[in-house]
């Protein structure tokens, strides 16, 4: 692919390979300074290689995401679509994301005589609005 | 964002104190006193702690986002004592938007 051997590129690879290289060679440093009894050494001989190895990572991303762009894909993941089928009622249950799911309406279902009762007196209330909650039990009694 | 730049911003003044003690630690091993204890001692911490670090400005990096050529700069900046303070100043008044304000009710 061309668009990696552009000068820009180029640059930024060697870059990469001295920063990695330096990053080796001085664990390697310290490895031979730990063997010659400078204790602190080992730890740092360790310390060194995770720093390439950040670079390689840095350097591996970067490659990928002038790649992406090229083809013309999109830099970032696409979002995870949603499952198109809904799941057979017989599999197994798996945990999931909370979804919003459409909810039946209630109203019709199954009549409701305290329901209905309460919508009335909220519907008194409404259209009396000076009204006191007893003038609506004197009402019903009427 | 705010939050990776936190991370960003708690960590660059850790690795800041640290590098400042292990300069010190530098000029008193080297200079008069002949003295490797503060290296030893600070030395291995502070090589964790730039990793941290190093994490910490990759991933609000990659949150702004800035160009490569920044990372790379502001993770250098880490490794030069007193600059890192100034960098984590700049990179918090320039180079990170501001938050959005919050919606109210």
């Amino acid at each position: 692919m061309k668009g990696l051997w552009t000068p820009a590129w180029m640059g930024r690879h060697l870059l990469a390979l001295v920063l990695t290289a330096g990053c080796f060679v001085l664990g390697w440093w310290q490895f031979s300074r730990a063997a010659d009894g400078n204790s602190i050494s080992w730890g740092y001989m360790f310390q060194w290689p995770v720093f390439g190895g950040f670079v390689v990572f840095i350097w591996w991303r970067e490659v990928q995401l002038a790649r992406r762009r090229a083809a013309g894909e999109p830099v970032t993941e696409p979002e995870q679509p949603a499952p198109s089928a809904p799941a057979p009622p017989d599999a197994p249950v798996a945990l999931g994301r909370p979804v919003r799911v459409a909810v039946r309406s209630a109203a019709g279902a199954t009549p409701d005589p305290e329901l209905d009762a309460y919508n009335d007196y909220l519907a008194w209330l409404a259209a009396n609005p000076g009204a006191r909650p007893a003038d609506y039990a004197r009402r019903t009694v009427r | 964002m705010q939050g990776a730049l936190t991370r960003y911003r708690i960590i660059a003044w850790i690795v800041g104190m640290v590098l400042l003690a292990l300069t010190l630690g530098m000029v008193l091993k080297y200079g008069p006193t002949k003295d490797a204890t503060l290296v030893e001692t600070v030395g291995f911490f502070h090589g964790f702690l730039y990793m941290v670090y190093l994490i910490a400005t990759f991933d609000l990096s990659r949150r702004v986002p800035w160009p490569f050529k920044r990372m790379v700069l502001v993770m250098l900046a880490g490794t030069v004592p007193f600059l890192s303070f100034w960098a984590e100043r700049h990179v918090t008044r320039h180079w990170v938007p501001e938050p959005a304000p919050a919606l109210s009710e």
